[in-house]
């Protein structure tokens, strides 16, 4: 196949905003409603503001390396040896991320629509669709979430109108009222899945966009539209189904859409709004996937990363069936271990290099001059 | 072959092959024994001039126009000649041939060669050949002539509004009919035979300055690739020249109407046309493409972009529909509303068959049906519509072995089907039906899901001579909407297709300066 | 590539050939539950569920047998016994079209939430049914009295409900998803309709039933459940029941009759009621005004009041607003004097309006704060149109 596959500046925003929004739809609402309550949209507007700010740092570093892709900059900065260690674990991550992607939406789909369907059977047929795309490349990775970014676009803006008159403003009220310090506490692991593991993006960041100004720009204007999405279904979800009642649901978005009714003929459509969840799913894990891929290929040298798609998708798949016992400990997963490897992941993984860069950066220019 | 090197023994190989001799006789003998002694082949034994010239002349019987032949030649060469040549009281020279040629045959189009084979070629393709003893070529005389078909209505792409001409089995008669449309000096054709035994004729046709070279060069290097004794139709290019074999989505759209080459050329592609088809070729296609059909363009606006809607759901009713029926009604019940819900379980009740098996029944039922009917004698067709209606609609419903609302399922995919404006993307969508009813017969939405995403997946992984599949839509570009979706009003259509007519993009100048950004800088991706 | 491709689509689709559909259920596969009854029973739940036979409803065979059916089973937990029903039932029941819940009123006694947890929780049951509390007697009951007009019962007290609650007002419609956010937010308790049965014990509740004109066992709604968290404990009666629903700003339309000055009565439709509560506080003590504004034509006259002067518009307006004040003030009392179950939500107004505030009442107002709190009523009416005619015949 052709040698590096490049993508248009639109294109990355694209994959960004899919990338971003990735699980919050569903879950995110009730994580934080739990700690914030009423003020749960609140506390999404605090996480996802945050979060851009984080995600403009990364934009940032991505135009500091003058290396090309994130992986590229970790060999050159950090040397050969210890750079590739970091990169070893940094792929371990991604997969983490990957199975646990899929663990998510096996259990989705297993509590909300198939639940005798074995986990094994929706994880693989999942698994087997992200791996086509990744065979066929960023290209079409990227030009097939343009196609569905415009279904994406139509849906939610249906469920958006069809919900205007579920809204009880009353629900929201008082605003403000668990404070400051409760709203930061809750929106921090918002924080994670929302900016932390943005991280990721940054392996096709510089790679893949045709000029870097413009990927820095759809870098951020994705994740702000993200962001938008975010806080205005969290706002759904409490004004709609109350503080309290968010807080309990497993999926609130998907428990959202049962309320949609109108004129008692659009109804009983929660089952297409899935499609919403599950598709920016699909993306989110097929860029993981995509980029633990390419970051192996590198790591042993490999021009061709299609050989590695069998052996990491297997990986996953079996990471997906038997790291997390049941959802409960998943969810725990997520709170602890989850948290952890996205520090790591997403401070420590970016931190190391550029703080390294800045120390020898005389060093290193030498080097490239003489390189 | 024997006796024809008995024939020429003396003679050095290499240029006896190919190469008449001075003598008429034995040119006259190397050819018939090269043509087997074709009874089809007439060859006429006459002397011509005062001297007498021996002289053959060649043609293939049905080929050849006799009548002109009697007209232009042998009236010319038997009856004016000698008056000629007792006017001007000269005689045969050297230059005997190349004054035929030029002064006495009143013919339009006078070919001078040397070569057996081309004066094979040209005599088998209904040209006459015209033999003088003495002279070591001959000369071609175009009056070929045969039964064909005339230009007709299209039969695939039927219009109510707009031109009622289609392409026919003869190449000329296409490159005239896209000629007459565009009266452009830079609308070049260029030509190539194809097909060591069929020798036919391929021409392309584009405006030059409109098409991209790079898509160009590709296709002549594909084309040049082709090695085969036979090109029957233009569906053996087609798969010669596609991009991948196993899609069964085409990437090469085909047509029997002018009007549309014209506006594909004017869009910048470029046009294939293959002599004995009368389907002509265009390149780059796109998807979107096979759901425009010419008369959008010459009907009203909002019609027109209500009409290409109203295909875009067809399309998706004809490959989802039956999925979406097994999907709902085996997994997802609670997505019905509750009065169609019992009126549904009421109509199952006592058919013996899962709603996936019944639906694929149908489905195959139709599917042969269709088949059938397709290929029947047109008075046998009608029998069948009338049986298939019976055993379909009404025995198999009240025998109790479908459902009735499963009758309506599949009657609303075929209809749907017919919507398609090009054949061609019908046939996909007809397997790819399957394909999803498969899935969500095993997990519902979920499967119609993983289905569609692998569907955009490989249409986004497709690409046309280069040109992205899915274009406008992904890549996306604005000035591309304007006729994907919907069809936007032609005078605000300024700008050719991005990816295809980049060469020069401005179609026409905006009265106003509307769009003022150029879109030189975005690329093809 | 292509050796490892074609091997992996062959094992996908061999995989789903082989061992596809597990949750495949055909439509004649599956029992359509509309209504579920709980009652309390000796093991814990018993469970009612009135199933749809739809051959017997589909209307190109003729309704032949009856419409629904009715099966019973007792468990420890309510999911046990729908379960077991399947001892009765050839099909899986299916619960994702359900109407109606109806809870008995000796459960209702002893809290709801435990029977609704499993609705809530249950993947296919969408909490958009109505929830009604069989008065005096269990659910099986009321589930077990066949109807002429719809012949699926549940349906039918489905859009009698609905019916009633829009055009009369004096029940509310109340899904299962809006009494959980009542049961699970602070400062506000539920209220659910009543359903009664007129059957003695010899009705006839065959489907004869269906066939007498006017049938013995007959089935209607009055009357609401107040509760406490999730436990019935006292009824309002139908004067309450609509002063309730003023105050709740559940009234889409009613009906109100008034006696004129001089005798004889005039009745007016409420076209729209907007309710508003609003918690002040003097020197720490909180304060609730219940502010209700109304708009309403005049439905018909049936005293010597002349239309045709703009007073007698006035005079009704006041007419009315003194005789709602009056109902709405009695419903309040009544409940106050009940204690503890803040149906009209003024806990949840006070927290909205004054969070810091509420803070401290919070933990005693079940206990006394509610009871005690002072309430102002005012109503506002506002008739506008008078109807076709213009003076009493």
């Amino acid at each position: 196949m052709k040698g590096i596959e490049r993508i248009s500046a639109y294109q990355f925003g694209v994959l960004v905003f899919f990338f971003t929004t990735g699980t919050s739809i569903l879950a995110v609402p009730a994580i934080l409603a739990e700690k914030a309550g009423q003020d749960a949209w609140l506390a999404a507007a605090a996480g996802t503001l945050a979060g851009l700010g984080i995600i403009f740092l990364y934009g940032l570093l991505a135009r500091c390396f003058p290396r090309n892709s994130l992986f590229g900059a970790m060999e050159w900065i950090l040397g050969r040896w210890i750079g590739k260690f970091i990169m070893a674990l940094f792929i371990l991550v991604m997969v983490n991320y990957a199975s646990s992607l899929l663990y998510y939406s096996g259990a989705f789909l297993q509590t909300e629509m198939l639940p005798n369907t074995p986990m094994s059977m929706l994880n693989f047929l999942m698994l087997a669709t992200i791996l086509i795309g990744v065979f066929l490349g960023l290209e079409t990775i990227a030009r097939t979430a343009e196609v569905f970014i415009l279904v994406y676009a139509v849906f939610l803006f249906l469920l958006f109108i069809f919900l205007l008159p579920a809204i009880k403003i009353e629900n929201i009220q008082p605003v403000f009222e668990s404070g400051a310090g409760t709203i930061a506490r809750a929106s921090f692991p918002l924080l994670e899945v929302f900016a932390l593991n943005t991280i990721t993006m940054l392996v096709i960041y510089s790679a893949s966009t045709d000029s870097e100004k413009q990927a820095g720009r759809s870098f951020l204007i994705g994740s702000a539209i993200s962001a938008a999405v975010i806080i205005l279904l969290t706002f759904l979800c409490v004004s709609i189904l109350g503080g309290d009642n968010t807080a309990k649901q497993q999926y609130p978005g998907y428990e959202l859409a049962k309320k949609i009714s109108v004129g008692n003929f659009i109804q009983r459509v929660e089952s297409t709004i899935s499609f919403l969840w599950l598709i920016t799913l699909y993306f989110k894990a097929s860029i993981y996937i995509y980029a633990a891929i390419l970051g192996t290929a590198r790591l042993f040298g490999q021009r061709n990363y299609r050989t590695f798609i069998l052996p990491l998708g297997t990986i996953a798949f079996l990471l997906s069936l038997t790291l997390y016992p049941s959802i409960i400990d998943f969810k725990e997963w997520r709170a602890t271990t989850g948290m952890t490897l996205s520090i790591f992941s997403g401070v420590f993984v970016p931190l190391l290099p550029a703080s390294v860069y800045l120390i020898r950066r005389k060093k290193l220019a030498g080097r490239e001059k003489a390189g | 072959m024997s006796l024809f090197d008995q024939k020429k023994g003396g003679q050095p190989e290499a240029s006896g092959r190919d190469c008449l001799q001075k003598s008429l006789q034995d040119n006259l003998l190397l050819l018939k024994v090269t043509l087997g002694e074709s009874t089809d082949v007439i060859i006429r034994e006459i002397r011509i001039g005062r001297e007498g010239i021996p002289a053959g002349i060649l043609y293939t019987d049905g080929l050849t126009d006799t009548a002109s032949l009697q007209k232009f030649l042998l009236e010319t060469l038997m009856i004016e000649l000698p008056e000629i040549e007792e006017r001007e009281g000269g005689s045969p020279d050297e230059c005997f041939l190349s004054e035929l040629k030029e002064r006495i045959l009143t013919v339009g189009e006078v070919e001078e060669s040397g070569s057996v084979s081309s004066l094979l070629g040209s005599l088998l393709s209904g040209d006459t050949l015209l033999l003088v003893d003495g002279y070591a070529a001959g000369l071609v005389i175009p009056n070929r002539k045969w039964a064909e078909r005339a230009v007709t209505e299209p039969n695939s792409q039927t219009v109510v509004r707009g031109p009622r001409d289609s392409f026919s089995e003869n190449i000329r008669v296409n490159s005239a009919l896209i000629r007459r449309r565009v009266k452009d000096p830079n609308l070049w054709n260029e030509s190539r035979k194809i097909g060591t035994r069929t020798e036919t004729n391929v021409e392309l046709m584009y405006i030059h300055g409109l098409i991209e070279e790079r898509v160009l060069d590709e296709l002549r290097k594909r084309l040049d690739l082709i090695e085969i004794d036979g090109i029957l139709e233009s569906g053996y290019i087609e798969e010669f020249i596609q991009d991948t074999d196993y899609t069964m989505f085409p990437t090469i759209y085909n047509t029997e109407r002018p009007d549309a080459v014209a506006a594909n050329l004017l869009e910048g592609r470029i046009a294939i046309l293959v002599d004995g088809s009368p389907f002509v070729l265009i390149v780059p296609a796109l998807f979107t493409q096979f759901f425009q059909s010419s008369e959008d363009y010459y009907q009203r606006v909002l019609f027109s972009s209500f009409i290409r809607i109203l295909r875009y759901v067809s399309f998706g009713i004809a490959m989802l529909l039956p999925a979406f029926y097994i999907a709902i009604t085996t997994f997802h019940p609670n997505m019905l509303p509750p009065p169609l819900l019992i009126s549904l379980a009421a109509q199952r009740e006592g058919v013996p068959f899962p709603a996936f098996i019944e639906a694929l029944i149908m489905e195959l039922a139709f599917e042969i049906l269709r088949e059938a009917g397709l290929r029947m004698p047109r008075n046998v067709g009608s029998a069948i519509s009338i049986v298939g209606a019976m055993v379909i609609g009404t025995a198999a419903v009240e025998a109790g072995i479908i459902s009735a609302a499963m009758v309506i399922v599949v009657s609303l995919t075929a209809i749907a089907n017919f919507v398609s404006p090009v054949y061609d993307l019908g046939f996909t969508v007809r397997m790819l039906r399957f394909g999803f009813m498969i899935l969500a017969g095993c997990f519902g939405f979920y499967g119609i899901m993983i289905g569609l995403i692998v569907t955009i997946l490989h249409l986004c992984s497709l690409r046309s001579f280069g040109v992205p599949y899915m274009s406008p839509l992904s890549p996306f570009n604005w000035s591309g909407q304007k006729d994907t979706m919907i069809r936007g009003p032609i005078p605000r259509m300024y700008r050719r297709p991005r990816l295809i007519g980049k060469a020069n993009p401005t179609r026409q100048q905006p009265a106003v300066a509307e769009e003022s950004s150029p879109d030189n800088s975005e690329s093809k991706r | 590539m292509i050796p490892i491709k074609k091997p992996l689509v062959a094992t996908i689709i061999c995989c789903c050939f082989l061992t596809g559909c597990w949750d495949k259920r055909e439509l004649n596969e599956i029992a359509i539950a509309v209504a579920f009854g709980i009652d309390k029973s000796d093991e814990g739940f018993r469970v009612s569920a009135q199933v749809v036979v739809p051959s017997a409803i589909s209307s190109d065979k003729g309704a032949e047998g009856t419409p629904v059916l009715l099966f019973q089973a007792d468990g420890e937990t309510a999911y046990e016994a729908i379960r077991k029903m399947t001892k009765q039932v050839p099909r899986k029941i299916y619960p994702g079209h359900l109407k109606l819940l109806v809870i008995g009123e000796e459960m209702a006694r002893e809290g709801i939430w435990d029977s609704l947890d499993l609705f809530v929780r249950d993947w296919e049951v969408r909490p958009d049914f109505s929830v009604v509390v069989a008065r005096d007697r269990p659910a099986s009951d009321i589930l077990r009295v066949p109807t002429a007009l719809d012949t699926i019962p549940a349906n039918k007290l489905f859009d009698m409900l609905e019916n009633s609650s829009d055009n009369w007002s004096e029940v509310h419609k109340m899904t299962l998803f809006e009494l959980l956010a009542d049961i699970s937010s602070d400062g506000k308790d539920a209220v659910l309709t009543g359903i009664l049965s007129s059957a003695d014990a010899d009705s006839n509740t065959g489907k004869e039933a269906t066939e007498e004109i006017h049938p013995s066992a007959r089935l209607y709604f009055d009357n609401l459940a107040v509760f406490e968290k999730d436990r019935l404990v006292g009824w309002l009666d139908a004067e309450q029941s609509k002063g309730f629903n003023y105050v709740a700003g559940n009234i889409k339309n009613t009906v109100e009759t008034i006696s004129c000055p001089e005798g004889g009565s005039v009745a007016i439709e409420v076209t729209k009621s907007d309710a508003k509560i609003k918690a002040s506080f003097s020197g720490g003590n909180p304060e609730m005004e219940i502010i209700i504004k109304n708009k309403g034509n005049v439905g018909s006259v049936q005293c010597g009041l002349d239309m045709k002067k703009p007073e007698s518009i006035h005079i009704l307006d006041n007419l009315f607003e003194k005789k709602l004040t009056g109902i709405i003030e009695e419903t309040v009392k009544e409940t106050q004097s009940r204690g503890r179950s803040d149906i009209f939500g003024f806990g949840q107004t006070i927290h909205r309006s004054h969070p810091d505030k509420w803070k401290s009442l919070k933990g005693e107002w079940d206990e006394h704060g509610f009871e005690n709190v002072p309430v102002k009523v005012k109503v506002e009416m506002n008739i506008r149109m008078t109807g076709t005619l213009l003076n009493p015949l």
